[in-house]
């Protein structure tokens, strides 16, 4: 009996231990770089022992950071949506708080984003994200820009606000407890680092990054290999004549030769390539999306009910949480600016002032090209130029990635630019060749926080274009206007200069002239003066005409202009807030363009008869497909389930055809939606491609065939991805979830929202508005914002994303905005 | 009331006490120990230290959510992704239930220890008395 219980009590005590072992790993070890869990659950240290911000802790420590720092007081008021609006005495004491306060809810989220271009997430994230801070060491942006850095610091105008605000920053830092340390710090177990001047430039390079570093060079020059010249230009042409553009048929540049600016190195062409184009991968963190874009609209007067001029914009980015912009105001005797501001740099990016406002879309030029290099052998250390084996220049870069480990990197340049892509890079997404050189406008330094604080104290939409002048990347559409009524267009930036070539495809240059020899006068770029024109800017071409492909070539098809447009000619008196519910507008000019296509062929079998397929009935309704698409009015609403089906239709249309034609997307560039529908207007023998025919069969496959065929397929596609009888709402189809920006599970969140790439509300499910803003020039001016997600970056507070409902249904938040005080 | 039943009722809420004081101020393994030292002590049963040990630990977090303004249940409804069950993260359901969970990692934990503490010293008796026949 006793060795019955000795054996019991020592199977229970083994039992025991080996539980409490694998427990207490689980709880004290740290997995992939994050805290041990039990140091996260604790009662005594873990996440309840946090403090949610709050805008009276916030005052507090305001008032005591300022009066420790010497600085005179700030009057703090955080309004009901949680915007802050701080008023100041003076410009240090005011960027000092701006510093502070943007800190206090949001320093993980700029610490994050300051640190991909500098090419540290790694040392966040662990060894996951070393793909990323290779990618953007080898692009040498980190030295791009610490060049920034020096300029700004080197203008007395722009020194003074940076050092403040990094002073602030470093208050907030420095006064970080166990209670205060952001969430996303505790989580991976480390603390903030000291913020530095450099982090705002390299906040400036990742939006320069967001917004001019495609990269369709690549897929663009495979498909230039594979087809006939002829075909390859009729299906991505220059200078194409579209409607739509920001200046209609103005053609600024008078097709005179452009001067190149004293002062440009001009890039040497490299011999002609016979480098290995091994593929290897991009991580797909660092390819910006193409459809990063933008909307802004100013109506003139005459068309508004207050008879002052209204601004409006969206801002379409990589939706986050915390969202990606701050709304603040900032006042001093000399400023009153609100708008949003980007998390780690000082002054408001996109905003009004007391008398004025300005609004940005992404100027979608191309200002990034590609080197083909011929190395001597297989270390790559020379390249051929001009007969000449040139060194590559090599520097080893220290990478430190969470829990203690180190990488040691090679960056590579040459006097072409830098060499990103290596051969030992792993994991593929789309492929690249390696041993380019880049060439990009992103690496030109230039005082981009002097352009945004001269906004920031301008009174008329004519002080834009004196605030605007040096600006360089990214290349926005500037739409401004003002109190008096003025409008002011400016498509700023500085654009290379390529005498010999137009940046489609990676460069096989012969000489000088296929190389970026300057750059464009910037006098000369497109800009406008109205007081009476409607103008809308959509990220499409800025004027028709045979310069255009000086600018760029992948200019955005302008659907969304033309609804702006529509929209707003429909009517000829407007009241300011009715502009909400057209930036809400989910309505797609390509479904529709593609709905009259199909009405076009709806008589005529097989389609005929297709369309009465029981694989495309929806299940919901016992109407004909037939009717429904008929009674269509292109609407994205997030519970169309027509939406989904037209969607999903034309995508399979588009898939017949150019796989046919150009070979499959993954490996080939295809001709955008747009230039689809121009082809099949003006299909003809002439034009020496056949869209519906398939020579290679015996049989003349039509479009009515075709439009059968793709019918049925995408019926079937949308059946089994849904896993239903019925068809999926829009919703559904194109889910949108708001990620966490460290992409921290659950810190995000998924909506229903409506709206497709090519409505206003120019939803991509995780690209789309981050930034909505109304202003109407009354004095005091009135205004209207909305950001998807909510003021503070702390996912402990209800402001972390109170807004997200608001902003999926299209609704804005009336602008709390104070006024100075009369002296 | 008989003498060592009057002494349990004593030993309750200082038990509890204890074991309040120890989730609320000390790290997680500080309930391995504290547990750990009161059973070799004290012939203290599985039942009563998993009680104790699921209350302090739910009601620690519980005060702590309070002086937070409910933040830190908050985070964990996100992380624990409560939306997909239909809760939101500011429904008292949710907070509860990230009560409870607390509550039982630190039971576990508590009655992992005094469990294994338990059959140690069963182990040593049964060895004690094999020596002694």
């Amino acid at each position: 009996m006793n060795s019955f219980k000795a054996l019991h009590s020592a199977f229970s005590a083994l039992g025991c231990f080996i539980c409490l072992g694998l427990l207490s790993y689980g709880l004290g070890h740290s997995f992939n770089g994050m805290s041990p869990i039990g140091d996260l659950i604790a009662p005594s240290r873990g996440f309840w022992r946090h403090q949610p911000t709050r805008s009276s802790d916030l005052e507090a420590r305001l008032r005591n950071a300022l009066a420790n720092a010497g600085m005179k007081p700030v009057e703090l008021e955080v309004d009901l949506d949680g915007v802050p609006h701080l008023n100041a005495s003076d410009d240090t004491s005011l960027y000092f708080a701006q510093g502070f306060v943007t800190a206090y809810y949001r320093l993980w989220q700029m610490d994050f984003l300051s640190r991909i271009t500098a090419g540290e997430v790694s040392e966040l994230l662990g060894e996951a994200a070393l793909p990323i801070d290779r990618f953007f060491r080898r692009m040498r942006l980190p030295a791009a820009a610490h060049a920034v850095t020096d300029l700004v610091m080197a203008d007395p105008f722009t020194r003074g606000p940076l050092t403040s605000y990094t002073q602030g920053v470093n208050a907030r830092i420095g006064e970080i407890d166990i209670s205060s340390i952001p969430v996303e710090y505790r989580l991976f177990g480390i603390l903030p680092d000291v913020w530095s001047e450099d982090r705002a430039a390299h906040l400036m390079k990742f939006m320069t990054w967001e917004l001019t570093g495609r990269l369709d060079d690549f897929k663009l020059t495979k498909t230039k290999a594979k087809l006939p010249a002829d075909i390859f230009e009729l299906l991505f042409p220059l200078n194409s004549k579209v409607s739509g553009t920001i200046l209609g048929n103005t053609v600024p540049i008078d097709g005179r030769p452009s001067k190149s600016q004293v002062g440009f190195q001009a890039t040497p062409a490299p011999a002609p390539s016979v480098a290995r184009h091994r593929y290897q991968d991009i991580p797909s963190d660092v390819l910006p999306e193409p459809a990063n874009g933008s909307n802004n609209w100013a109506v003139p007067a005459r068309m508004m009910s207050n008879r002052r001029a209204l601004l409006a914009n969206d801002l379409h980015l990589g939706y986050t949480l915390p969202a990606l912009w701050f709304p603040m105001q900032l006042t001093t005797p000399t400023m009153n600016v609100y708008g949003a501001s980007l998390p780690g740099a000082p002054g408001i990016i996109v905003g009004f002032t007391e008398t004025m406002g300005w609004a940005v879309t992404n100027g979608t030029d191309d200002v990034l090209d590609w080197y083909s290099l011929r190395f001597r052998d297989a270390n790559r250390q020379e390249y051929l130029f001009e007969d000449t084996w040139r060194p590559v220049m090599t520097r080893d870069e220290l990478i430190h990635v969470a829990g203690g480990k180190t990488e040691v990197i090679q960056t590579r340049e040459t006097h072409l630019g830098p060499i990103v892509f290596e051969e030992q890079d792993a994991a593929a997404i789309i492929d690249v060749p390696s041993g380019l050189a880049v060439q990009w406008m992103g690496f030109r330094p230039s005082n981009i926080l002097k352009n945004f604080l001269l906004l920031n104290r301008a009174t008329s939409a004519r002080d834009c274009v004196a605030a605007l002048k040096g600006y360089v990347a990214p290349s926005q559409n500037f739409v401004c206007a003002d109190r008096t009524g003025k409008i002011v267009f400016q498509h700023a930036g500085v654009f290379p200069d390529r005498k010999g070539g137009d940046g489609r495809v990676i460069s096989e240059v012969a000489n000088d002239l296929d190389l970026w020899q300057g750059t464009l006068l910037p006098e000369e770029n497109p800009s406008k003066e109205t007081s009476t024109d409607l103008i809308v800017t959509a990220n499409q071409a800025p004027f028709n005409g045979e310069n255009l492909h000086k600018y760029g070539w992948f200019f955005v098809a302008p659907y969304r202009a033309l609804q702006i447009r529509s929209r707003i000619e429909a009517k000829k008196i407007w009241k300011p807030e009715e502009m909400i519910e057209i930036q809400a507008d989910t309505i797609s000019r390509p479904s529709l363009s593609f709905k009259q296509l199909v009405l076009s062929e709806k008589g005529a079998a097989p389609l005929k008869e297709a369309l009465q397929h029981p694989a495309c009935a929806d299940g919901s309704t016992n109407e004909s497909l037939l009717s429904r698409i008929e009674k269509w009015n292109g609407d994205h609403s997030p519970e169309s389930t027509l939406a989904s089906l037209m969607h999903r239709w034309l995508k399979k249309v588009e898939e017949q055809v150019w796989t046919r034609i150009v070979g499959p997307q993954t490996d080939s560039y295809w001709p955008s939606t747009w230039r689809f529908f121009e082809l099949i207007q003006a299909n003809s023998s002439a034009m020496k491609i056949s869209i519906w025919d398939d020579l290679t069969t015996p049989n003349a496959e039509t479009l009515n065939q075709r439009l059968e065929e793709s019918l049925k397929l995408a019926c079937k596609d949308l059946r089994e991805t849904s896993g239903s009888e019925k068809l999926p709402r829009w919703d559904s189809y194109q889910t949108t979830e708001i990620r966490h920006s460290g992409r921290i599970p659950g810190l995000g969140q998924k909506v229903s929202v409506g709206g497709a790439a090519d409505s206003i509300f120019a939803n991509k499910g995780t690209h789309g508005p981050t930034w909505k803003m109304i202003v109407t020039f009354e004095d005091p001016p009135r205004a209207w914002a909305m950001i998807p997600g909510g003021a503070s970056g702390d996912p402990s507070s209800m402001q972390y994303d109170d807004k997200l409902d608001a902003w999926a249904r299209g609704e804005m938040r009336p602008v709390k905005f104070n006024m100075r005080k009369a002296k | 009331m008989t003498f060592p039943k009057l002494r349990e009722n004593l030993l309750r809420p200082i038990l509890f006490l204890l074991m309040l004081t120890t989730a609320f101020f000390t790290p997680w393994w500080g309930t391995l120990v504290v547990v750990g030292a009161i059973r070799l002590f004290s012939p203290i049963l599985l039942r009563t230290v998993a009680v104790h040990s699921f209350q302090a630990w739910a009601i620690a977090c519980l005060i702590r959510d309070v002086a937070a303004s409910f933040g830190p249940s908050r985070i964990f409804a996100k992380l624990f992704k409560f939306e997909i069950l239909g809760l939101s993260s500011d429904s008292i359901v949710a907070r509860l239930l990230i009560y409870i969970v607390m509550g039982i990692v630190g039971m576990v934990l508590a009655v992992m220890v005094a469990g294994l503490i338990k059959s140690l010293q069963e182990l040593r008796r049964s060895f004690k008395k094999s020596v002694a026949s």
